[in-house]
Order: structure tokens, then sequence, then C-alpha cells
């Protein structure tokens, strides 16, 4: 049976914009693992995950941007996006990736990627990466094409 | 046929870290263009990426991305072995797959890099980059974080 990645996704996304951590519990595996390779912090359970989120300092974050996020599962297509449009991957696998942006309570935009592992409808197992917009550097304009960074879709 | 993901995306970045340009325009598609989304940067063609590569200030040392920890990710690979995660086996069929490593860069900073790539036949056809830093884990999230070894 194919699991559609890209619903599932805007499930959790939404369940956290929304604030609702029951939702995003119900979302993920009893034996739930999230690890930043960044920082080397790993999370285990959803009440761990969960209260990391609720008390974000500074509040909740709550502004997951799905509108620009992409998603690549090998049973999802890409999520339309203004740089990708549509690209169809194909299998059986419960693995995928998703990269989305999100703004900090300091107003600063990151991308968000995740790679991540279900099982069934659950989230399993998640690794997150957080990387901060920038400014393209000068030195590496004659090579480079622009887009706007700040567009949401 | 199976496509082996870890092997293309580790000959892509030894060939990197070898400084072996000309080779590495062989491993990507004539049309290859990579995306940065971070800063809204696209480059097209293997030429400009080369260059992109070649011109970059203070220069990239040899072997400054790091394989050890890597992670390949993809519809007909397995997650390469990692301090934090074992191997786990990814079933089906396709072109599309992520991989993160650690890049070493000039100043002396590592970030991760990670790619969201599609490969046609055995080359490299589009990846969007994605590049993070390392960050001290924060004081306020120690009570709910079971280990702080994964860095690395």
């Amino acid at each position: 049976m194919l699991t559609d990645h890209e619903a599932f996704l805007k499930r959790v996304m939404n369940a956290l914009n929304e604030a609702d951590y029951d939702e995003y519990e119900a979302l993920l595996t009893e034996d739930y693992v999230e690890e930043y390779p960044q920082s080397g912090e790993v999370i285990r359970g959803p009440k761990n995950s969960r209260a990391i989120r609720e008390r974000y300092p500074g509040g909740p974050l709550v502004n997951v941007d799905t509108s620009s996020a992409r998603v690549a599962a090998n049973e999802a297509r890409w999520v339309r996006t203004p740089t990708f449009t549509f690209v169809r991957a194909e299998g059986t696998g419960n693995k995928g990736t998703a990269a989305l942006k999100t703004r900090y309570p300091d107003g600063s935009i990151w991308w968000v990627v995740v790679v991540y592992e279900r099982r069934g409808e659950r989230m399993a197992r998640a690794t997150f990466f957080f990387a901060p917009t920038f400014e393209a550097p000068e030195w590496r304009k004659p090579f480079t094409e622009r887009r706007d960074t700040t567009a949401a879709s | 046929m199976q496509t082996d993901h870890t092997a293309i995306i580790t000959r892509l970045v030894r060939v990197l870290n070898e400084h072996d340009y000309d080779l590495w325009e062989t491993l990507v598609t004539e049309d290859y263009f990579e995306e940065y989304p971070q800063s809204g940067e696209l480059i097209r063609g293997p030429k400009n990426v080369r260059a992109s590569v070649e011109n970059y200030p203070g220069g990239i040392s040899k072997d400054a991305l790091d394989l050890a920890d890597a992670r390949v990710t993809a519809t007909e690979s397995k997650w390469v072995r990692t301090p934090t995660f074992t191997f786990v086996r990814v079933e089906g069929r396709g072109n599309v797959g992520t991989a993160a490593f650690k890049g070493r860069y000039p100043d002396g900073t590592t970030w991760w890099i990670i790619l969201l790539y599609e490969l046609r036949g055995d080359r490299l056809a589009k990846a969007t980059a994605f590049f993070a830093p390392l960050f001290e884990a924060p004081e306020w999230r120690k009570p709910y974080v079971d280990s702080t070894s994964a860095r690395t």
C-alpha cells in the first residue's frame, strides 16, 4: 500500500502550527527518536519531543511554512515550489526527506531539513538539520542566478 | 538494475576531495544544476558549478569533505553506518536521494552539507544543497535530551 508522505508531513506541520501537541504526539511512535547532528543532541520519546517544542524560549514554534515545503520520498511526489516543479519519486519504502522554512521567535528564517523514517502512519525516527538563510556572496555571482529567498511559494 | 546511491555519492565526494574536477564533470549530467535555497542561488551547468568550487575564497582544502559520518538515504540504498544510526535498508526503485556529510571550510569551521539530489542513470542531474553549522546544545533543552555524544 502506498503511503502519502506529503499528506502525512502536512498533518505533522499543521499540528505544530496549531500548537496541537496531543495530535503531534499521536503522530509519533512510542519509541520515536529525534537527533540533531549539528549539536549532537538525541531526543527520545514523544514526550521529550513535545516538550522541546512547547518550551522553546520565546514561545512555541508555530510558524512552520508548509507553502514552501519540499518532500522527497520514495512514495511521494515533490511538492510544487518556486524552484522545483513536480518530480515523481517512486518506490515502496517508508523513508523520506522534507525541507521547509520556519520563522523563529527572534524573526530569523531558517530552512529545516528532516530526514525521517515512518512506521505505519507514525513518525519513528527523524534527523533534523537547521540551515540559516544567507546573502549570496559577491564572488559567486558570475556563476549563479538569483531567486527570492523570502518568497513563500 | 539497482542503483547504488551510496557508491555514486561516495565517488563524487572523493573526486571533489581530490580536486579532480575533470573527472567530476563526467559524473554529472550536461544540464546539471545546483540550487541553494538559503541564499536563492541557482547554478546552472557543470562549468559554473565547477567554477564556484574552484574559485572558493581561500581555496577548499583536499579532504575537506568528511565521509566518516556520512548518511545516504535513497530508494535503492542503505543508510551508511553512523555512531547513532545502524544500518537500515531502504527498499524500492528510484532516482532521488538525500546525502548528509560534513565539510570543513577554509576558515576552519565545520558545517553539515545536506544534498537532496536526483540521478539520471549513474550521473548526478540535480542537487539542492543546504549548509548547516555546528552549534552548542542549549541549556534549556538539556532536560529533554538523551545524550550529546552524537556530535563529532
